[in-house]
């Protein structure tokens, strides 16, 4: 192929001056203004525009503030890659417990480490059984008692704990005076199963990101310390603690139990606890095709990203989304357009906008303007984006839709078309402007005629 | 979701700085692109999108439809980027992607109309047009040339874009838009002729 190429380059270059001369001129040629980044972002976290989204760009300007505003830098980002970063994986979990604020579950976590050969091993326990362990335990926490002493090891089995011999009992005596009721339950404390032990449950298993879910011990235990574990490189070590996990995904959850006296750990994991369900992300863009007739229309494309359903909300009225909807709004002024996405899981997030829309009386477009050059009238710029202190885009469309003229300074349109034409009298272009103001964008639309 | 105040103002268009990044500078948004940063994405983005939105105008003029295919092309560069091994500039790998996509949209809205080969066509490329009176077609500006191949075909269009401009081989052009490589040739040939009888006019004006 290389040779052809070659062939083919001498043959061209050998064709004349044409070709280079072309390449040379296009060479010079500036880039092109390109939608903004933040634009482009937010049009590319709504997935490929394809063949049917032409329209997408259009009157992206109004999102685009939005999705800034909720993070639009996850586009584009692997999901799974990011929930396999948020899960417990050992790599993450080392620094994310050295960064804690407390020292104190860095000790934790040392202790657990150091303790493992110890740690009774529940791996094999299905979570059901796990479960039904949590409850046993909980009905009926003053089970399972019989035995007492302080050794334990891996190798020992469930089954072999309560009819083990007790071994040599030894409460810590000071920490017996100060709290004799605890230490009549320290008595047998090394001696739990851990399943009844560290048995913990949880409020709700399966939630959207973002919820806060309750985690508590079955039996609550005096002088000792706890850390939770939640899976997703976050601990606490409250005995009751609440937890928001951030990324959708299944976690094992892990509670130690040490206990103050001697420092004896107890570990017990149960796997795939906890499911969180993503968190549709809503989210549209929306348009207000030029107007000339008495009620403006919007007209919103659903760019909502997970989400199984969606409703559109405009000034309180709802209505089924599909990819896109219409609305005529009746009145120019503020509106507010919400659309609330829901997930198969029901996970909901709402994306809103409030939009004002004007037409020409409300930024000051005359009707009529006549570019013959007689010293009036000659030019066309709604006197409200003179002097204007937010940014804005101005554009002129022509009845095929084509942009003939687009700013963002205050600069008046002369009636040039593209192609060196002129605008010729009776000839009807529409015009729009896009305010990016402080509470988000206005939008002007209306036509003007030539005379 | 309002912007608060204080919040920076969204831009509607970025102009591309007109000197590109120096080598090493380039390489490490690459790599920053390649880890999934949105930084590195964005500086090149805002380095390289004017210039392949110019591109991918070569071949379809209307402007939603060019920056339809730069925001698919864009996604396509950095879900690939990955692939990029510093072989060859990266400005000619993306532009590779930029014109793939602005051809596949070509061709999904059926609007590549083929001019059969014929001998005829073939006679006039391998004819030498070796002409008393070149004008200085270097003298041209861009925008001349990019109105003049408006007025193309978007064959003729894509044909000429990919032989003159991109350097493509005529073989190389027939895979890609399924033609035979003759009816490359007398497309090219074809478009050629319209092309500098259209600058001609534009030349004799200036």
């Amino acid at each position: 192929m290389s040779k052809d190429r070659e062939e083919e380059k001498k043959r061209g270059a050998a064709g004349g001056g044409f070709e280079q001369g072309m390449r040379s001129a296009l060479e010079k040629a500036p880039g092109m203004a390109a939608p903004s980044w933040l634009t482009m972002q937010s049009a590319m976290a709504g997935g490929a525009a394809g063949g049917a989204a032409a329209a997408s760009w259009r009157w992206i300007i109004g999102p685009a503030a939005g999705a800034a505003l909720i993070g639009g830098a996850l586009w584009l980002s692997d999901p799974v890659s990011e929930q396999a970063e948020a899960d417990g994986s050992p790599e993450r979990v080392d620094p994310a417990v050295a960064e804690g604020d407390a020292v104190e579950p860095l000790e934790w976590f040392e202790d657990d480490a150091a303790a493992t050969h110890e740690v009774w091993s529940i791996e094999g326990a299905s979570e059901i059984e796990v479960v039904k362990a949590v409850e046993t335990s909980i009905e009926a926490p003053s089970e399972g008692q019989s035995a007492a002493g302080d050794g334990f090891s891996a190798e020992e089995p469930l089954a072999d704990v309560e009819s083990e011999a007790p071994a040599e009992s030894s409460p810590d005596a000071s920490a017996s005076a100060v709290n004799p009721e605890a230490d009549e339950k320290s008595e047998d404390w090394a001696d739990l199963p851990v399943e009844k032990l560290a048995a913990f449950g949880v409020d709700i298993d399966a939630a959207c990101v973002g919820t806060e879910i309750g985690f508590r011990m079955a039996k609550p235990l005096k002088d000792v310390r706890v850390l939770w574990n939640f899976g997703d490189g976050q601990f606490s070590s409250e005995a009751s603690p609440q937890h928001v996990f951030d990324a959708p995904g299944t976690y094992d959850i892990t509670l130690s139990v040490t206990r103050i006296s001697d420092g004896l750990i107890r570990t017990r994991t149960i796997e795939n606890l906890v499911t969180i369900h993503p968190i549709p992300r809503a989210d549209f863009t929306w348009e207000v095709p030029a107007m000339s007739e008495q009620h403006p229309v919007i007209r919103m494309r659903n760019r909502s990203r997970d989400a199984s359903n969606a409703t559109w909300i405009v000034d309180g009225e709802t209505a089924q989304a599909g990819e896109s909807a219409a609305f005529e709004l009746g009145r120019t002024g503020e509106h507010i357009v919400q659309l609330v996405a829901s997930s198969p899981h029901g996970c909901q997030s709402v994306a809103r906008h409030n939009i004002e829309i004007g037409n020409r009386f409300g930024i000051g477009g005359s009707g009529r303007f006549s570019p013959d050059g007689d010293g009036s009238y000659d030019r066309f710029l709604p006197r409200g984006l003179i002097q204007l202190e937010w940014p804005f885009v101005f554009r002129i469309e022509d009845k095929e839709g084509h942009i003939v003229f687009e700013t963002t300074e205050p600069r008046a349109w002369d009636g040039t078309l593209p192609g060196d034409e002129r605008a010729r009298p009776g000839q009807t272009f529409a015009w729009t402007a896009v305010i990016q103001g402080e509470v988000g964008p206005s939008y002007f639309s209306d036509e003007v005629v030539i005379e | 979701m309002k912007p608060k105040p204080g919040q920076p103002i969204v831009e509607r268009f970025v102009i591309s700085p007109s000197n590109l990044p120096d080598p090493d500078t380039l390489r490490a948004w690459v790599k920053s692109a390649q880890a999934g940063e949105s930084e590195g994405q964005r500086l090149i983005y805002e380095t390289f999108a004017g210039k392949m939105l110019l591109a991918i105008r070569r071949y379809i003029p209307g402007e939603q439809e060019a920056l339809d295919v730069l925001q698919d092309g864009f996604i396509k560069v950095f879900r690939n980027v990955g692939g990029y091994t510093f072989r060859g500039s990266f400005e000619g790998w993306m532009r590779r992607i930029m014109v793939n996509m602005a051809i596949d949209a070509l061709r999904s809205s059926k609007q590549l109309q083929f001019v059969g080969e014929s001998e005829e066509m073939l006679d006039v490329l391998s004819a030498k047009e070796t002409e008393q009176s070149e004008p200085e077609w270097a003298t041209l500006d861009h925008k001349d040339i990019l109105e003049a191949m408006e007025q193309l075909t978007p064959m003729y269009r894509a044909v000429f874009n990919l032989y003159a401009i991109e350097g493509y081989a005529h073989r190389e052009i027939s895979t890609q838009l399924g033609i035979s490589e003759g009816t490359s040739k007398s497309n090219y040939a074809k478009a050629r002729r319209n092309l500098r009888e259209l600058l001609r006019e534009k030349l004799r004006k200036q």
